[in-house]
């Protein structure tokens, strides 16, 4: 499997930064991988606004081994959750960043309230640039309202003492499972 | 009691309990991420330099971009306000409260907010707001104010901190890290699930798309700012820029210069109230707050304090802060910036801490957008010296030159003198310099009284040099400036010395711009007719050179003169390594050691270490550069001047470099700055030489 400049420097700065990335080869493995967190987090699964095809198949692996909440589900719910699927639109190389744009906040919380977020992110969508996400932006900006959020890893604080400590309000883990 | 002695009360206390605890390391991580972020960034002066640009146009166009930016949040069905002043912002905000009926409001970290009391005007009107950032939930519980940009409770210990949430949760939280943890999480969860408004303030706004920027490591951005019903941001006027490519980049340098992330962690753009599971209802509200930033904006030198993207860098290289922190070097806002920004927009008295500041210029180094604070500081110190005056022992230290000439005209009887006990006892009282600083000795027959003596005509030069001396090297340390001239001689190069002043910039130190104007003036009138010549100025104390590089051209706004004079002042050591990398000359050691290297601070914005280095390693000598980044707290004469604001805070800044030189194994230091030489030799009891004292230059072969 090769990877090239930016997908490597994606993935070793998003690692560096608390973030996890594991590699997959197609969606179906992702799948697999998503399976198995659920199973090891024991908890209902919110899931993002995403493709149809992508929603059912994910509907179908799971039944059975956990309840699926979303997507647009209410803040409770997701709250209640042990693990976030999201889908970002891209991955920032330069910073180590995931972009997530989301038209509806409770598409935001996927990535925000559960313990574990995972989100599936194909390797072409990797960008060099930070500036390079201005453009999805943009595009993001015709709608009336809209959220971009470029994430760096999982939530982190060292306000105490300047001990570094992770997982504050949003979540632990943050899984980037990267299709390659 | 006067300003001054109030706060020289505060700073007596705070010496006697000893620096405020954790503020030093924080700071120090601070500078060592900054540092790594920009050596990984490639071309950082030129990514520096660009986002100086964005905040000089944003805020060039600042009332247009406003406009624009309101008019898009308002297509997109944002309520948009402008408020005057601070009262005014809390009245819409406490308005907008009452007609959401709310009872809750979740607070993300805003020193916006902070600045005009928010808190407390809304809790006067029986809200309940909560500070959902750890460090301002602590401070909050703690009823204090923030000590840190960016750390804002460093000050608390973890045993603080679980009495705090103890008190909170009336049970026991222990210090345990992790239960204090699960403790905020859960209980602040609570909150954002129930709060009806969530507050926060906003990094950066974006005209194009009338969206605001949120930055949180934490994640309570992203949660206050989209579970509430309402949303309402704090935006300053200040923080809006035209597009999303501007916003990238200052979110960008506010990550490197905060903490050294390469972007903070969640970075949030926002633009109209997105719906919650489909429900539309939902508000936002956007404050834009003048609050005296449009007075600021029209002065010539506040105007730049608008610059600043809160990033607290400057915070984490100043001396003085790290000794006396936030609460004492602040009033709401804190540190280096927070001086200007108290003077214009909490009152000009409110900034008294402005005499803290030792005028070493690092805060400009370090700050993402090279904002020009030391000269904010300098003209703040002198509005305070119109409405107050100026303190005594500072009135004395601005007369330094016609005391050290004097001194000089009357050695050796003036060195008996200022070692005699009686009369150091007496110059304290009188003149406010402390009693048991060491000083110089001064020679009766100065440089300039030398100079034909050492002066050989050159028929024919290679190059043209005027010397500038300042202080030091003419009336205490001549055989340095004969070294050099010595070593120029003998490369080809015309020596002429100038009639001139010293540099004066104790003068700007402590606020006295008119004299620092005339000094400034006169010396330009007494050397440009050198550079018009093609002589370049070369000058030996990295203070002096700084001055006429950096200084007299802010003062002097619109001379010509003065900016020719800038461009063509060189520092001595720089002139011979281009002397000895020509082949012109061949550099040589006197005595063999392992020198540790002390960069004086004004040499940092000019060639740092390179020359010194490069010096004294082709002479075969082995040498490292020993710091922390920070000023050895001597800082001119300021360290001269009796009482905490002068020796105290001197002696308790250099504590820290003095132990890394003296647990470095080093044998000697060397340093180009003869008061910084002064106050090491104090500080470590080791021997402290000018580069010039142990490199001698000869003809090469
Ligand atoms: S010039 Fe130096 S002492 Fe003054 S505020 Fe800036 S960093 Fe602090
Ligand atoms: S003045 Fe510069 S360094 Fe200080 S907080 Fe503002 S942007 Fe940062």
């Amino acid at each position: 499997m090769r990877i090239n400049g930016k997908v490597a420097l994606f993935i070793e700065r998003f690692r560096e930064q608390g973030g996890v990335v594991e590699l997959v080869q197609s969606w179906d493995e992702a799948l697999g991988l998503i399976e198995r967190e659920a199973r090891a987090a024991a908890g209902s699964i919110a899931i993002a606004t995403c493709e149809i095809e992508l929603l059912e198949s994910i509907r179908d692996r799971l039944k059975g081994v956990s309840r699926l909440v979303g997507p647009r589900a209410s803040p409770a719910e997701i709250a209640s959750c042990s693990l976030g699927v999201s889908f970002p639109v891209a991955g920032i190389a330069e910073t180590g960043s995931i972009l997530e744009i989301c038209y509806d906040d409770s598409d935001r919380l996927v990535s925000t309230l559960p313990p574990t977020h995972i989100a599936y992110l194909e390797s072409s969508k990797v960008l060099e640039g930070l500036l390079q996400a201005a453009p999805l932006i943009r595009q993001a900006s015709r709608q009336n309202a809209f959220s971009a959020t470029l994430i760096s890893g999982p939530s982190r604080t060292a306000d105490i003492e300047l001990r570094q400590v992770i997982g504050v309000h949003g979540p632990h883990t943050v899984k980037v499972l990267l299709k390659v | 009691m006067t300003i001054y002695s109030a706060l020289e009360e505060r700073v007596r206390k705070r010496l006697s309990q000893g620096p405020v605890r954790g503020l030093y390391s924080a700071m120090l991580r601070g500078l060592r991420g900054r540092e790594k972020a920009i050596a990984e960034m490639g071309d950082y002066k030129a990514f520096r330099s660009e986002a100086r640009m964005i905040k000089e146009r944003s805020i060039e166009r600042l009332f247009e971009l406003a406009d624009i930016f309101a008019r898009n949040a308002e297509m997109r069905g944002v309520r948009v306000y402008f408020a005057r002043d601070g009262e005014e912002a809390v009245k819409i905000i406490v308005g907008i409260a009452r007609g959401a009926r709310s009872r809750l409001v979740a607070k993300s970290k805003s020193l916006t907010s902070e600045e005009i009391l928010l808190n407390e005007g809304l809790e006067a009107q029986g809200l309940n707001v909560v500070e959902t950032d750890l460090g301002e939930r602590i401070i909050q519980l703690a009823r204090e104010r923030p000590s840190h940009l960016v750390f804002p409770a460093i000050h608390k210990t973890i045993e603080d901190v679980s009495m705090l949430f103890s008190g909170e949760a009336k049970r026991e939280v222990s210090s345990d890290i992790r239960e204090i943890m699960n403790y905020i999480r859960q209980k602040l969860r609570e909150v954002f699930l129930t709060a009806d408004i969530g507050l926060n303030g906003a990094n950066v706004a974006i005209a194009e798309m009338g969206a605001v920027v949120l930055e949180t490591n934490e994640g309570n951005g992203r949660l206050t700012a989209s579970l509430p019903q309402a949303q309402v941001v704090l935006v300053g006027i200040e923080k809006i820029v035209e597009t999303v490519e501007e916003a990238l980049i200052l979110a960008r340098a506010h990550a490197v210069a905060a903490t050294g992330q390469r972007l903070t962690t969640y970075v949030s753009i926002m633009s109209g109230r997105s719906p919650m599971a489909g429900d539309r209802s939902r508000e936002m509200h956007i404050v834009l707050l003048d609050n005296g930033r449009s007075r600021m904006l029209s002065d010539d030198v506040f105007r730049e304090a608008l610059y600043c993207i809160r990033c607290g860098a400057c915070m984490n290289v100043c001396a003085p802060y790290s000794v006396t922190g936030g609460h004492i070097f602040g009033h709401i806002y804190p540190g280096p910036i927070g001086i200007p920004w108290t003077a214009n927009i909490h009152g000009l008295d409110e900034a008294s801490f402005a005499h803290l500041c030792i005028s070493c210029g690092l805060c400009k180094e370090v700050c993402p957008i090279s904002i020009n604070i030391p000269l904010m500081i300098s003209r703040v110190k002198n509005l305070l010296a119109t409405r107050h005056g100026h303190p005594k022992a500072d009135r004395s230290m601005m007369r330094y030159e016609t005391l050290g000439r004097l001194a000089s005209q009357l050695a050796p009887v003036s060195n008996w003198v200022l070692k005699a006990r009686f009369s150091r006892y007496l110059l304290e009282k009188l003149v406010g310099l402390d009693r048991t600083v060491p000083l110089p000795e001064f020679r009766r027959e100065t440089f300039a009284k030398r100079f034909h003596r050492v002066r050989v005509e050159i028929p024919t030069p290679r190059t043209r040099v005027a010397l500038f001396l300042d202080f030091f090297p003419n009336y205490c340390r001549p055989e340095i400036a004969e070294s050099l001239v010595a070593a120029l001689q003998l490369a080809g190069v015309r020596v002429e010395l100038p009639p001139q002043l010293t540099s004066g910039y104790p003068l700007i130190a402590y606020g006295d711009w008119e004299g620092a104007k005339k000094y400034a003036a006169r010396n330009v009138e007494l050397l440009s007719g050198y550079v018009e010549q093609g002589y370049s100025v070369v000058s030996i104390e990295p203070t002096a050179t700084y001055t006429l590089k950096n200084i007299y051209p802010h003062l002097l706004k619109g001379d010509k003169r003065a900016e020719l004079l800038a461009k063509n002042t060189v520092e001595a050591l720089q002139v011979l390594r281009e002397l000895v990398s020509e082949g012109l000359l061949a550099v040589k050691a006197r005595y063999e050691k392992r020198y540790g290297i002390h960069v004086p601070c004004h040499q940092r914005p000019l060639s740092g270490v390179e020359n010194v280095l490069a010096l004294i390693r082709a002479a075969g000598l082995e040498a490292e550069v020993i710091e922390d980044g920070m000023c050895c707290g001597m800082a001119g004469t300021f360290g001269m001047k009796h009482g905490p604001i002068g020796r105290g805070l001197s002696k308790a800044m250099g504590s820290r470099l003095f132990e890394l030189f003296t647990s470095s194994g080093v044998n000697a230091i060397v340093t180009e700055s003869s008061v910084c030489a002064i106050h090491l030799a104090e500080g470590t009891r080791m021997k402290v030489l000018h580069p010039l004292d142990i490199l001698y230059f000869e003809k090469p072969n």
